[in-house]
């Protein structure tokens, strides 16, 4: 247990309405510049990437819970704003995210795992429609081509999906690339990415 | 205690204690999920009649309007005209109505107008700053409170801090408004100083909330104080009784 509580230090906690707030903001962003993607879950990643597991998950949840505020329909990603974050943290733990090599594997099992808590929750929540642009395509792809429900919303998720956790696990990447050491060490996670600056130093100038 | 000063509002609904009002619409939720649609039914009634006794219900009404009821009406329209069936009703070029797309699609739309609608009541009835008073009284820990309140001070500041970026970085030649590439290369200038300066500037916020208590243990004083009255007891204790009522009737119908 003193693994969980070294995650909830002051600056990991004051570190949670800021992800949130980049969480809400990017996504007004995406709408605002009428980008078709989500790009909702930049500061959960980020937060994960520097805080740990446990703080990503209350990020993505609390993140969910305040969007709901608005729209109450939203409430049930919570699911899957939490479970991003989880694993988010538990990759960034191991140090998916110091490599390319990793941070490719890492976006992999952050795509596959959001599809498959958003398949299962659009089926069985929502029956598998929403008011998401993308469920045009979901509607297409099963009464047209005839693919049962299931598949047809998991194509069209993993479509979507990939586009955007791509673009929302590259941009906190390219944020930890650009911040000092000094800044890095006060995080639960910054040794990691200190660590694995030093070690690049010799050979790649990062 | 004479020293605290008690939040009210002057409305009898919205003055209740928040605990009630959370455990109230809690307790709607799930009667309406369990009955299936007159249960629902019954739930929204009593969810605008509450909205009115509590003087919100222009308010409630344009957010339920505008976020519960288009959704219901969206997946009931597009289970309606997407999901196969026998009994068809028209067909429209590649679209066919079918009676069960219709109903599998108010079944779906009616769980989400009964789990929903008490929710988008409770947002209008509850008061964030009373909510974190009695979650503080209850025992919560400050540092859940904080990171609460924190969250929704933060975000205005964090808009218009995106708001002059943005400015500058359309001062120094990025476009913002052109076709969708442009757009998307646009978004990551104005997130990437947003996130670092804030990440930044986490370092400075410790520094102050050190500097003022906020690690120290021992007992805290508000300013303000909340009232817990005999009125809220009796009604939690209702919603309890109500709560059990319903899902003990619920399990003896399954049964038989």
């Amino acid at each position: 247990m003193s693994k969980l509580k070294d995650q909830f230090t002051l600056m990991a906690i004051l570190l949670i309405p800021i992800g949130v707030a980049i969480n809400l903001l990017g996504g007004t962003l995406a709408k605002q510049l009428q980008m078709w993607i989500f790009l909702d879950s930049i500061g959960t990643f980020l937060v994960a990437m520097l805080a740990g597991p446990v703080i990503g998950l209350i990020t993505g949840g609390l993140s969910v819970v305040l969007l709901s505020i608005q729209d109450p329909t939203l409430l049930p990603w919570a699911i899957l704003a939490t479970a991003m974050g989880l694993v988010v943290g538990l990759l960034a733990q191991q140090g998916f995210f110091t490599r390319w090599g990793g941070i490719v594997a890492g976006i992999v099992i952050v795509v596959a795992a959001s599809v498959l808590v958003s398949v299962l929750m659009s089926i069985y929540l929502y029956g598998g429609f929403t008011t998401s642009g993308i469920s045009i395509f979901t509607g297409i792809l099963h009464d047209n081509m005839g693919l049962p429900l299931g598949l047809s919303v998991t194509i069209s998720h993993v479509l979507g999906e990939t586009v955007d956790k791509v673009i929302s696990i590259l941009v906190p990447v390219f944020v930890i690339r650009a911040l000092s050491k000094r800044t890095l060490l006060k995080f639960p996670l910054g040794e990691i990415y200190v660590n694995a600056r030093t070690r690049g130093t010799s050979d790649a100038g990062a | 205690m004479s020293a605290t000063e008690t939040i009210r509002s002057g409305n009898r609904v919205r003055d209740l204690n928040p605990a009630t009002q959370v455990l109230g619409c809690l307790v709607l939720a799930v009667v309406a999920l369990l009955f299936g649609l007159v249960s629902m039914a019954a739930v929204v009634v009593v969810c605008f009649v509450l909205a009115a006794a509590a003087g919100r219900f222009v308010a409630f009404v344009s957010t339920w309007a505008k976020t519960v009821l288009v959704l219901s009406l969206v997946i009931v329209a597009l289970q309606t005209m997407f999901i196969p069936g026998e009994e068809v009703w028209w067909e429209w070029g590649p679209l066919s109505a079918t009676g069960e797309g219709f109903r599998r699609g108010t079944l779906f739309a009616s769980r989400i107008m009964g789990a929903a609608t008490p929710l988008v009541l409770l947002v209008q009835l509850v008061d964030l700053r009373r909510l974190v008073l009695e979650m503080e009284r209850r025992g919560i820990s400050p540092k859940v409170t904080y990171v609460f309140v924190a969250t929704v001070n933060i975000i205005p500041q964090m808009r218009d801090r995106m708001g002059v970026i943005m400015d500058a970085q359309r001062a120094r030649g990025v476009e913002t408004d052109a076709n969708w590439w442009v757009r998307i290369k646009a978004f990551f200038p104005t997130i990437g100083p947003l996130i670092i300066s804030s990440i930044v500037g986490v370092e400075e916020k410790a520094i102050t909330l050190e500097a003022r208590g906020f690690t120290a243990t021992g007992p805290r004083t508000s300013l303000y104080s909340i009232q817990d009255t005999g009125v809220d007891r009796v009604l939690r204790v209702g919603a309890w009784v109500l709560l059990a009522v319903v899902v003990v009737g619920r399990v003896v119908l399954w049964l038989r």
